[in-house]
């Protein structure tokens, strides 16, 4: 029987196949993100040597994590700032209740962030009676619609110009204006408010930097600043490999961000955040508060999957991968999407609930040559769909199956008699050269894709039969 | 758990003694980067850099020069008051100077370096150097002296480096307008940060 995700998963992806808008946008999206990327990139003398460099400084950090992690935890309380060590998003949420509760905080503003989703922070808040505020243009666009992010930098891609006119008009309660710059006015206009009235303010954490415990906030709407500036008090929530060795390490760790992720040189604003206002300071937060999040990522340190914690959360893995420009971002039915979310939410989560995410792929590998921190991404979707199989989560008849076919691509007389069974049986259903319609189980196969109808003779036996002559038919 | 707790079982899991020395950190090789610029290419490069991103740089000959290209600013593109910390501040724009930038039309700055490749500002906001002044008016300009434009990002990054733990509490790096592409993925300026940026480079400093 099927799971209840599986059946969201399949409706999910059904529903984003059936829609020609969505499909031809998701499309053209892929190809203007590609391009940016491909031109940014490119700017770079010797782009191979970057990606080494971000690959080796990301991996150097998780594989000194403990190091790292002591460093930073105590240069942000030496600039005065608290550090909360979280092991568990319960963990997490029970600080970030502590301290709303001491600041009285009735308004929150919240920058980009995707790990206050994953520990499901908002429900928490706003069961506490707190107003909370997305402020990022694109996570304000999904609150308002109660939806999941599309896209790790672009929350509301999804949505048409129209929709979200059609949306701010509902909220505005009047007929706003079909117009990119209108609509993004009265977004201003209206978080402007929030921003001067917030008692406190939440952000994410693109880099902690370990050696002067300074908080990096990559950001291109001016959000993220006014988030973590104008509010009495700012928390800042981070999983716990968000880290970089030094200054140093930042180089090559925002020209890759920036340029893979939106094809930009570097983005608007990159904010580095030490600790609270210093007391000769004319603004900027009195008190700073970091929590690290594990939350499942240190089960994945010194395990086959530890590469997975290098990503820096770019979003070009989706932007190239042709799974997601098909199923679109909701069906990852994660804040991490793409194939980096098909890894990363099964490893953080548990396979259950997620078995389908490592399937979502068609190994291509364009994810893993787009990845500018080199996460072998093909190599641990497979890696995770053996562990599923391993772990009895698909149906035993897969692993006889899988089984038998190592048997038989290992036994040449066997492989010739299963090639030949299959021609015999196939041919009933071919039409014109082709299978549209398989019985069974394959008929999953055939519902999304044609196959080619098997030879009458298969190539092996030609390649044996010395009356074959070059360019006969088969 | 305690901090102890957490680090433990983490170095548990990396097989690691704590506290163990560690290798070096990897670096990008130096080869992968250009070889250096200077002087009026830098100038230049940071000019039009920052136009490909939205925003406006000019040169101009001295300090006063600039003081007065932002008068006639104010007088026709914004007028209300100017959000500027005492420092930058001059005789004749006292009047017109607030405190407040929340309802400041214009608000002016001026950067600790500038870096060519990518058209950036960055702005080091100790004690005179508020953060507000350039994130919350809907137009911000700069007092960019020539000789602080360096070439790339790590030049700068290594200042920061030489600071050691004196860094100040915020630094911005900052190139042009605010932007967003997320309705319907149309590019806008001015979505939260400011609309329009100026950055008037004196060629004297």
């Amino acid at each position: 029987m099927r799971s209840p995700e599986r059946e969201r998963f399949d409706a999910t992806v059904a529903r984003t196949i059936a829609d020609r808008r969505l499909q031809d946008w998701l499309a053209d999206f892929q190809a203007l993100a590609q391009e940016a990327h491909d031109d940014a990139l490119g700017e770079l003398d010797d782009v191979e040597a970057w990606r080494d460099a971000l690959s080796d400084v990301r991996a150097h950090t998780v594989a000194h994590l403990d190091h790292y992690l002591e460093q930073f935890a105590a240069n942000v309380e030496g600039h005065g700032g608290h550090v909360f060590l979280a092991a568990t998003a319960a963990d997490a949420r029970a600080y970030v209740r502590r301290v709303v509760r001491e600041k009285q905080a009735r308004l929150i503003v919240k920058g980009k962030s995707m790990v206050t989703a994953e520990i499901e922070l908002n429900p928490m808040l706003e069961a506490m009676g707190v107003e909370v505020v997305e402020t990022d243009l694109g996570e304000f666009i999904v609150q308002l619609t109660g939806e999941a992010p599309y896209h790790i930098i672009a929350p509301a891609l999804h949505m048409t110009l129209g929709q979200i006119r059609d949306l701010f008009s509902r909220e505005a309660g009047s007929e706003l204006p079909a117009d990119a710059d209108a609509l993004a006015a009265y977004a201003r206009r209206r978080l402007r408010e929030k921003f001067l009235a917030a008692d406190l303010g939440i952000s994410g954490v693109n880099f902690g930097i370990a050696s002067t415990g300074t908080v990096i906030l990559v950001t291109n709407e001016g959000n993220g600043r006014l988030s973590t500036t104008l509010p009495r008090t700012h928390v800042a929530v981070m999983g716990i490999e968000r880290l970089l060795p030094d200054w140093q390490s930042l180089d090559c760790a925002l020209t890759m961000l920036t340029r893979a992720g939106t094809g930009q040189r570097i983005s608007t604003y990159v904010s580095a955040i030490t600790g609270p206002r210093r007391e000769t300071d004319e603004d900027g937060p009195d008190e700073l508060h970091v929590v690290l999040v594990d939350n499942g990522r240190s089960r994945i340190l010194g395990t086959k999957y530890e590469p997975v914690l290098k990503c820096v959360r770019c979003g070009s893995c989706a932007d190239f991968c042709p799974v997601y420009g098909a199923i679109g971002g909701h069906a990852y039915d994660s804040v991490y999407t793409g194939p980096v979310g098909a890894v990363l939410t099964p490893l953080l989560d548990g396979l259950d609930g997620h078995v389908e995410l490592p399937y979502a792929s068609s190994l291509c590998g364009a994810c893993r040559d787009a990845c500018p921190a080199r996460v072998p991404l093909t190599d641990l979707l497979l890696e995770l769909r053996a562990d599923a199989v391993r772990s009895g989560r698909q149906p035993a008849s897969w692993r006889v199956g899988f089984r038998g076919y190592a048997a038989a691509t290992t036994r040449p007389s066997m492989w010739d008699a299963g090639v030949r069974a299959a021609a015999t049986l196939a041919r009933p259903f071919a039409r014109d050269g082709f299978v549209r319609s398989a019985p069974g189980v394959l008929g999953k196969w055939t519902a999304a894709r044609d196959l080619r109808a098997p030879a009458r003779r298969s190539f092996r036996r030609r390649w044996r039969d010395p009356s074959t002559q070059p360019g006969e038919r088969r | 758990m305690d901090r102890d707790a957490f680090l433990d079982r983490l170095a548990v899991r990396l097989r690691r003694r704590r506290g163990a020395p560690i290798p070096p950190v990897p670096r990008l090789r130096t080869a992968a980067v250009r070889p250096r610029a200077d002087g009026d290419l830098l100038v230049r490069r940071f000019i039009d850099r920052l136009r490909e991103q939205g925003g406006h740089a000019v040169v101009v000959a001295d300090r006063a020069e600039a003081q007065a290209a932002v008068a006639r600013l104010l007088d026709e593109q914004y007028p209300g008051s100017l959000a500027c910390p005492p420092a930058l501040r001059w005789p004749a724009i006292e009047a017109l100077s607030s405190e407040d930038p929340s309802t400041a039309a214009f608000g002016l700055s001026e950067p600790r370096w500038a870096i060519a490749e990518t058209g950036t500002v960055v702005l080091w906001h100790d004690s005179g150097q508020p953060r507000a002044t350039s994130l919350v008016p809907p137009a911000v300009g700069f007092f960019l002296p020539a000789s602080r434009i360096v070439e790339r990002l790590d030049d700068a990054l290594g200042r920061v480096t030489a600071a050691g733990q004196d860094v100040p509490a915020c630094i911005t790096f900052m190139t042009g307008p605010s932007r967003s592409m997320d309705i319907g993925y149309v590019p806008c300026v001015g979505v939260h940060g400011p609309g329009q940026t100026t950055v008037w480079i004196l060629a004297d400093e």
